[in-house]
Order: structure tokens, then sequence, then C-alpha cells
């Protein structure tokens, strides 16, 4: 759990105008990688997250204070950014990932406020890039548990919640995807060589 | 009590020109949130503070949409004082950020001439904006037509729908329950935590049916809900909560939720009494009423199907295929059976050929129980197929009933792409072309499968029914010769069991190939009836003989003529019989009393036997050890007399009703396989079964008797010696237990008279002759 989460949810119980500007600060990037690694495509992703905050904003404006308080903030984004990309794929039938788009580095700049959100430096690293491009290879059930456990570092029991499946059958795709990647990435390098 | 913010705008999303110049500028420089935040115009700078409301009046026609909205949201500040008509007409800019501001003004400054307009916003293409104007009119309160509201609970767009439910929870009597039972199933799972949460928290009673469903529902958040619910309104949600298993993950059930839920906006505010009467509402129902909810209730619950279920489903229904492949591989069997005789058939062949099966069950080598349990599974799976279908078919119903209420209420398309901002087709109408494109594979994939099963059954099938492959069941039919056009007067096999010969009364003798059904040809060399047929042991030869008194022995490859036997002078040869060991035929006069013995080789005659002195011998039988023949005709007595020198070892003269006078002709007698046995069918309706060394009679099968026609015509004794099998003037095979005489089945195929019978070499058919013409050949279990 990042630092503020805790405070957060409060805040946004109480003023939910004057507070939303910070949950877009701390999970919009995440929340794009997680869209980019479902859409493949920059602006698509940028467009997902976008109305992903609208309807988180939506939702949370017609919440409950309690609910709203009660709430697992990362995982819950990660859910409604879920709901909205299989919209966004199952409306467009554009569920084509480009590797070269994710390799070239589409993701965004480091800019001056690249200091303040540590992910951006971890997403810019070239192994977490390339790890990310194999990720996105693998079938939707795999890459989403994948993404969401280590990418979006949910527990299972949260990425249980998120995909709407048991917690042994996340554990299963977790365990398979990662085998799936270990060969695949085994084969890469083979090539390479 | 907890103070809200209840007067921000929503974000706003940007517009189609200016997000492409935000992409472009923006969005590969500045990081994703700094984008994000601009486009939903969240952390503005205040632009317009200094101005007045005449400038402000001005600036809402400004040509950057940034400035309207400003000008939109300066203006929502002004109360009573704010130009409504300006803001009503901002409602048609062309801008939906600026129209989704406007909505949100008018909705705050709760003036009930922006009542009108914004129902007419509910049109928007965008969602957001639909949203944002459901959102006002709820903030318009009591002067608010329900109906609008009850239609954007219809939205295709479930921020819409989930908008749509907090507002109209908070109508009380107004609105009905249904809309709300509805939504509590909707397809997204902010909806139903919405209606749960909505109608929980504003006083409304939800029926049992419906809360029990949302706290096993599939989504973790609805499930949290109900369970906010029942802890923050114990009196209410507590019964159901103890009665019925919950299925919620540990964690949830550990949240604890603040107590200040029961503080929660506008549930202190509902007038008095509100909550009782909704529970006397929800008590009144009327039974029927609230059975039919309840079953809506399952039926929204059940589907779509998802999970196991609709696995075990698309598998049961794969069953289906199976079945429907094997009645299409048995049918398909039957063509080869009536050899493309649509006349051949018969009611009584298409129930035999469809419960082969079935029949084939006794001949299954397994214990009873194992039997047993096969059929209850088999049982089982039929009625899982049948559930399947009747599930898929009421998903279908609720589906198209679905689709259907929609349709009605839905309004006009709203197709919108909200990421490309243009216009495309409806979602609907894409859901429907995929869903046409689904079903089409379906149909395609089921076809493939019914037709690979039906190939493969037949394949089997027929398979199974090849001469030498497992043994088929009793009284499955596996052909019916029809090519004779005269009555069928003898069969015989050969030896290795792979073809058939028929005699006639057309002059004919037919050889056919029962592997395949087809007929090998037609030995013509008679000149009349043919009354006999006898394979040669090493299946080389066939001899025939008739009422031309020529017995004809010929190639049963080609059905050249190897040599013709004319000893009987003309009379009637009744009967032939070839020894085991192939060198010598035995044939027996039937219009005079000789029995003779001659060479297979090159006709030579050996000697002739006089036993039967005045009478037509009408049948005779070699012994299988080659020692003995047995011979029989009108005189109704049976002789077994010796192979090589003609001397009686001993006649049966008892037995037959008239006993020493003159008994009923014995039509046909059979050795047992291991020669020990005789057994003779008469006119009498019995077969007599003897010991064939010192003629005493074991047992007399009677099943022929008590028919009037019961005159038993031919007997064939099983290869491995355990059944008979009998036919008679009666038109029946029976088979029967040849140890006990117990009776083992009726064969009913024929239509005339059963003149022939023989069991095929290994045992597993018979063929059978008649005077209708046809031999059909069935398995003898």
């Amino acid at each position: 759990m990042e630092q503020g989460d805790d405070e957060l949810p409060d805040l946004l119980a109480t003023n939910l105008r004057g507070s939303f500007e910070l949950l877009v600060l701390r999970y919009a990037s995440q929340l794009h990688v997680f869209a980019l690694r479902w859409i493949g495509n920059p602006t698509d992703a940028e467009d997902i997250v976008q109305v992903a905050f609208e309807r988180a904003f939506i939702t949370l404006d017609n919440y409950p204070v309690p609910i709203i308080r009660a709430l697992k903030l990362r995982p819950w984004l990660y859910k409604v950014t879920l709901n909205v990309s299989r919209n966004y794929v199952s409306r467009s039938k554009l569920h084509t990932v480009s590797l070269e788009s994710l390799e070239d580095g589409d993701l965004p700049e480091q800019d001056e406020d690249w200091h303040s959100q540590p992910e951006l430096v971890v997403e810019s690293s070239e192994r977490r890039r390339e790890l990310e491009a194999l990720v996105a290879t693998l079938a939707p059930s795999y890459r989403d548990a994948i993404s969401l456990c280590y990418f979006g570092d949910l527990s299972y029991q949260e990425t249980a919640n998120v995909l709407n499946k048991s917690i042994g059958t996340i554990k299963f795709y977790v365990h398979r995807g990662i085998e799936l990647l270990r060969k695949r990435q085994e084969s890469q390098m083979n090539e390479v060589r | 009590m907890e103070s809200r913010d209840n007067h921000h705008h929503p974000p706003i999303q940007a517009s189609q020109e200016t997000g492409s110049a935000e992409r472009e500028g923006n969005t590969l420089a500045a990081p994703i949130s700094a984008v994000i935040l601009k486009r939903m115009r969240l952390g503005r700078p205040s632009l317009l503070s200094e101005m007045d409301e005449i400038q402000l009046l001005t600036e809402l026609e400004n040509t950057e949409w940034q400035v309207r909205v400003a000008v939109i949201q300066k203006l929502e500040g002004y109360g009573e004082r704010a130009p409504i008509d300006r803001l009503m007409s901002s409602l048609k800019d062309e801008h939906e950020a600026v129209r989704a501001a406007a909505a949100h003004a008018l909705g705050v400054l709760e003036n009930p001439k922006a009542i009108t307009p914004l129902v007419e916003a509910l049109q928007d293409p965008i969602w957001l904006l639909r949203a944002a104007v459901v959102q006002a009119l709820g903030m318009l309160g009591e002067q608010v037509p329900v109906e609008p509201l009850m239609l954007a609970l219809q939205d295709e767009d479930e921020s819409v729908r989930v908008v749509a439910v907090r507002v109209l929870a908070t109508m009380g009597e107004r609105v009905p329950i249904e809309p709300f039972l509805a939504a509590l199933q909707d397809s997204a799972w902010q909806v139903r935590e919405m209606a749960l949460l909505a109608l929980g928290t504003h006083g409304w009673d939800i029926p049992k049916t419906a809360f029990t469903l949302a706290l096993q529902d599939e989504d973790e958040s609805v499930r949290r809900a109900a369970l906010f619910l029942q802890e923050s309104y114990p009196e209410r949600f507590a019964e159901t909560a103890s009665n019925l298993p919950v299925n919620v993950p540990e964690e949830s059930t550990q949240t604890t939720f603040d107590a200040q839920i029961q503080t929660f906006p506008n549930a202190a505010s509902q007038p008095e009494g509100r909550q009782e009467r909704r529970g006397n509402d929800l008590l009144h129902l009327d039974q029927e009423q609230d059975l039919e909810h309840v079953a809506q209730l399952r039926n929204l619950q059940r589907y779509p199907r998802q999970g196991t279920l609709r696995v075990l489903r698309w598998v049961l229904l794969a069953c289906w295929s199976i079945f429907i492949g094997y009645l299409l591989g048995i049918i398909w069997n039957l063509v080869p059976l009536t050899h493309a005789d649509p006349a051949q058939l018969t009611t009584r062949v298409v129930i035999q050929t469809l419960s082969a099966p079935l029949t084939a069950l006794p001949g299954i080598n397994a214990p009873v129980w194992v039997r047993g349990v096969c059929m209850l599974l088999a049982l089982l799976l039929f009625m899982g197929c049948f559930w399947a279908t009747r599930d898929a078919w009421y998903e279908h119903n609720w589906t198209r009933r679905r689709e259907a209420s929609r349709e009605e209420t839905g309004g006009e398309s709203r197709g919108y792409d909200h990421f490309t901002r243009a216009p495309v087709d409806s979602p609907r109408q894409v859901s429907n072309a995929r869903l046409h494109s689904r079903r089409a594979v379906l149909v395609g994939l089921t076809a493939v499968l019914i037709a690979g099963n039906g190939i493969a059954w037949s394949l089997l099938l027929n398979g199974k029914r090849k001469p030498g492959s497992s043994r088929p069941g009793l009284g499955m039919v596996l052909y019916i010769f029809r090519r004779h056009t005269g009555n069928v007067r003898s069969v015989a096999w050969s030896p290795d069991g792979t073809r058939t010969a028929s005699g006639s009364d057309d002059r004919t003798v037919q050889v056919w190939d029962v592997v395949n059904g087809s007929l090998s040809f037609t030995y013509s060399g008679h000149t009349s009836a043919v009354r006999t047929v006898a394979w040669s042991p090493d299946g080389s030869r066939i001899a025939s003989a008739g009422k031309d008194g020529i017995v004809h022995v010929w190639e049963a490859s080609t059905g050249q003529p190897v040599l013709t036997y004319r000893g009987h002078a003309g009379d009637l040869v009744a009967a032939v019989a070839w020894s085991p060991d192939g060198k010598r035929i035995v044939s027996a006069s039937g219009g005079g009393s000789q029995v003779q013995v001659w060479d297979a080789i090159n006709g030579s005659h050996y000697f002739t036997y006089t036993g039967h002195p005045a009478h037509g011998v009408l049948t005779v039988a070699w012994s299988p050890d080659g020692s003995r023949i047995a011979s029989a005709g009108d005189d109704g007595n049976v002789r077994i007399w010796d192979a090589s020198t003609g001397r009686d070892v001993f006649v049966n003269l008892f037995g037959y009703p008239n006993g020493f006078q003159r008994s009923d002709p014995v039509n046909m007698v059979a050795w047992s396989p291991d020669s020990t046995r005789i057994a003779s069918g008469s006119d009498g309706k019995t077969v007599q079964v003897w010991d064939a060394s010192n003629g005493k009679q074991v047992y007399t099968y009677r099943g022929h008797f008590n028919t009037p026609l019961g005159f038993v015509t031919t007997v064939s004794w099983s290869p491995d010696g355990t059944r008979i099998a009998s036919g008679s003037y009666d038109r029946t095979v029976q088979v029967w237990d040849a140890v006990s005489g117990q009776h083992a089945y009726i064969y009913r195929g024929h239509t005339a008279t059963v003149t022939t019978v023989a069991w095929s070499p290994e045992g597993a058919y018979i063929a059978s002759g008649s005077d209708d013409r046809t031999v059909q050949v069935w398995g003898a279990g």
C-alpha cells in the first residue's frame, strides 16, 4: 500500500472534488501502464484511463460515505479500468498489442515531475519494458493476473476480487503465466545468441 | 452527519479536436496524470474572478470551450440571480463539456424551468452528459417526472444507470419497486452495487430473494455492499443473513464500517413511516406476484450462465451431437440393410435397428451390476442433455425478452464511440452482429460435431455388424436379401462365414456376400425349382438340387458347373449333404424313397439307402463325425444309419403323436456339433431332441405348438451346440436353449412360412429363408 492511501479515501469522502486530483496523480500512471498492456496503443490507453477516472468520479459521487472510506482504492481503480478496457476492446475489436510500440518507448517520457512519480522511473527501465512486452503477449487470463499481481502490486485476494475469480485460479494463472514468460524469455535469448 | 461536497461538477472530457491537440502537444511530454487532469478540467486556474456579470455573459460566446465552461461554473454561484435562460441555451452548446457544466449548474440552481430542457438533454449521445443530466435532475427533487429517469435506468451506459438508480431511490413512493429489482440484477456490477446501496440506505426494503442473491453475487463489490447493509441495518437484513449461506471472502466479513453509516445522507431525511410503508407494500404483495418476482430474480441470477455450469451445459449439448450422430449413423446403416429399397423400411426393421444397442446388452460380457451402472450413467447423461437443452432454451428466451424490453424502453440508438468521438453503430447492433457471428460459429461447430459423430457411429456400427467382428444383438437385422422371385427353400453358409447361398423356387441359387450385402452371382443351372443347397466343407463348391432331380455341384466362387448327379432318375431331390471330409455327398429323394451316397469328385454312386420305403425323404444330415447319417421324411421316422455301409444304427419310431403308426412328417433333422444329439422338426409342431447314441428322447420343444400353423419346417443347431433355431409355418424363427429347451427369442421378420434356417459358422448370425421370397440375416446374440 502506498503512503497516504489511508488518508485518501477519507479525503475523497469529505471533499471529492478537491481530492480527486490526488487520486489521479497517484494512480494515473499505473492505470495507464495497465491499460497499455491491454490495448497496446498509448493514445487509446490514455483515453481508457480518462474514462476510468470519469466513471470512478461519478461512482464515488454517488457512493455512501462509509463505502468510500472503506474502499481499497487501488484494486477498485484497477477493476474500473479493467471494465473500461474490456468494453473498449469489445467495442472496437482492436484487441491487438503492438510489441513495437511498447519496445519503441511510447510510454510517457520523463519530465520535471518524474521525481514525484517514482513509478515512472520503474516503467522506463529497459528490463521492465521488455518484461511488459512479453506479458502483453500472454493470454488475457494470465496477462491480467500477472499485471495486477506484479505490476499493479495487488494481493492475490485483491486480484481475485478484481477479476472475479477464485484465489486458487489466480494463483494458477500467475504461476502458469510466469512459467510461460520464462520459456519465452529463454527462447528469445536463444534467438539472440 | 457527514459533510459532503454535493455541489461540484462532474469531470469533463476533452473535445475531439482539443483532445487531439492535447495529445500532440502534451501527451508525449507530460506525465499521464497531468494529461488526465487537464482533460478532465480538474485543477484549472480561476480565469474569471475579476469579471462582472455582463462581462461573464459576453464570455459565454467565447470561442474557447474552456472559457465557456468557466463562465458557467462562475454563474452557478450566482444562485437566484443566475441567468437561467442562458444556461438552458448552453445545454445545446456544440461542446459536451459546456453542456455538462450547464446541466450541473441548472441542477444546482434547482429552477423548475430547467426540467424540460434537461429531460431533452437525456438524449445526448455522450454518456457523461447523460450522467450529468440525471444527476442534475436528481437535485431538482420532487418536481422532476419519474419516467425519464426510469428510462435512464435502461441506458446503455452503466454509469448513467448508476446515477439513475441512485437518484430514483431518493424519489420515494413515486417509483415502483420493479425497476430497482431489475437494476439489482443488472449485468454491470456497478449498477447492482449502487442499486443495493441506494435502496438500502434510502429506506427501501429489499426483497429477501434479491438480497440473498446480492450476498451471493459473483462480484465482490456487490457482496461487500450487501454486507455493508447488513452491518448498518441489522434489523432489516439480519434475518436473511442468518438463514442463508453467504459466499463472501473472509476478508469481506472482517470489514467493519463506521458507525456513521447510520446517518448516510437522505436516510434520515426520509418521511416518517416511509420504511414501514415500503416494507408493508412488499409484505402485502400479491403472493402470485411475489412468486413471479422471485422466479424472475432467479432467472436473472441464473442467466447468462457463468463458469462451471456454462461449461457443463456446453459439454452436455455437445453430447447431444453424439446422440444425434448415433441416430444418423443407424439411419445410414439402414441403407445397405434395405439395398436402397424404401419398401423394406418397415417399422419393425427401423425399431429393431434403433434399439440394436439395447438388444446387444445381453451379449456384453460384464457383470449385471456393471451393466446396471452403465445404464444408470447413460440415463443420467441423457437427462443432463435434456437439462442443457432446456437451460439453453430458457436463456435464449431470457435474452430475447431482455433485448425486446430494452428495445421498448431504450429509445433511439445512441451510437457514439466515446474514444473516437465519431458516430458508430449502436452497441446493441455491434453486439447483435457479434452474437450472430458467434451463433453462426456455434451452429457450424454443432453441425460438424453431429456430422462427425454420424460418420463415426456409422463406421462403428457398420464395422460391428460385419461377420467376424463383435457379436451383434439378438435379432438385429443385418441384411434382407430380396432378389429371389420365388419362395426361398434353402440357405447355406460358406464355411468361412462370409457368404450365403440361397436356393429358390425361381430355379436359381444366389450367392450373397454377407460382408457388404451384395449379390456375388446367381447360379442358374437348374431347370426347375431348387429345394436344397449345401456348401462343401472346404468352401470351394456348392451342391444344389431340386425338382429336376439332378444334383448340381459347382464352383462356389464362380458358379462354374463341376458335375451333375442324375442318380435320382428325375425324382425331386429334397435334401443334399456333404460328408465332413468333403469327399461324399448324400442326397435324398423327396419324391421317391431313396437316399443315395455318391462321390463328390466324380459323381460315382456308392450305395443307396432304402430305409424309408414308399415315403418321400425330406431331410438328410451327415453327422459331424462323419460316421452316421440321419434321414427322415414323410413317414415320420428318423433313421440313423451307418454312413459307410448304409446299415441302420437305430430307427426312432416313437416320440411323435402317432407313435408306431403313421407319424407326422419330419421336415428336418440336425445333428448337434458333437454328434451326440439329433434335433428333428415335424408337422407335429414340435422339435424333438434325441440322444443320437440310443435314440432316446431328451426333451420336446413346443414353442411352435400353440400356433395354428406351427408345423416346424427347419431346425439348425448353433455351432457351439448351446442353442437351436427352428423355423415354422407360423412365420417365426424361434431360438431356444439346446440343453434345457427353454425358449429364448422369437424372430418375427418374415411374412410367410419360414422354410430354412442356418446358423453362421461362428455362431453370430442366423440366415433364414422364407416363402416371402426373402433371405434375412440377423444377429444371433
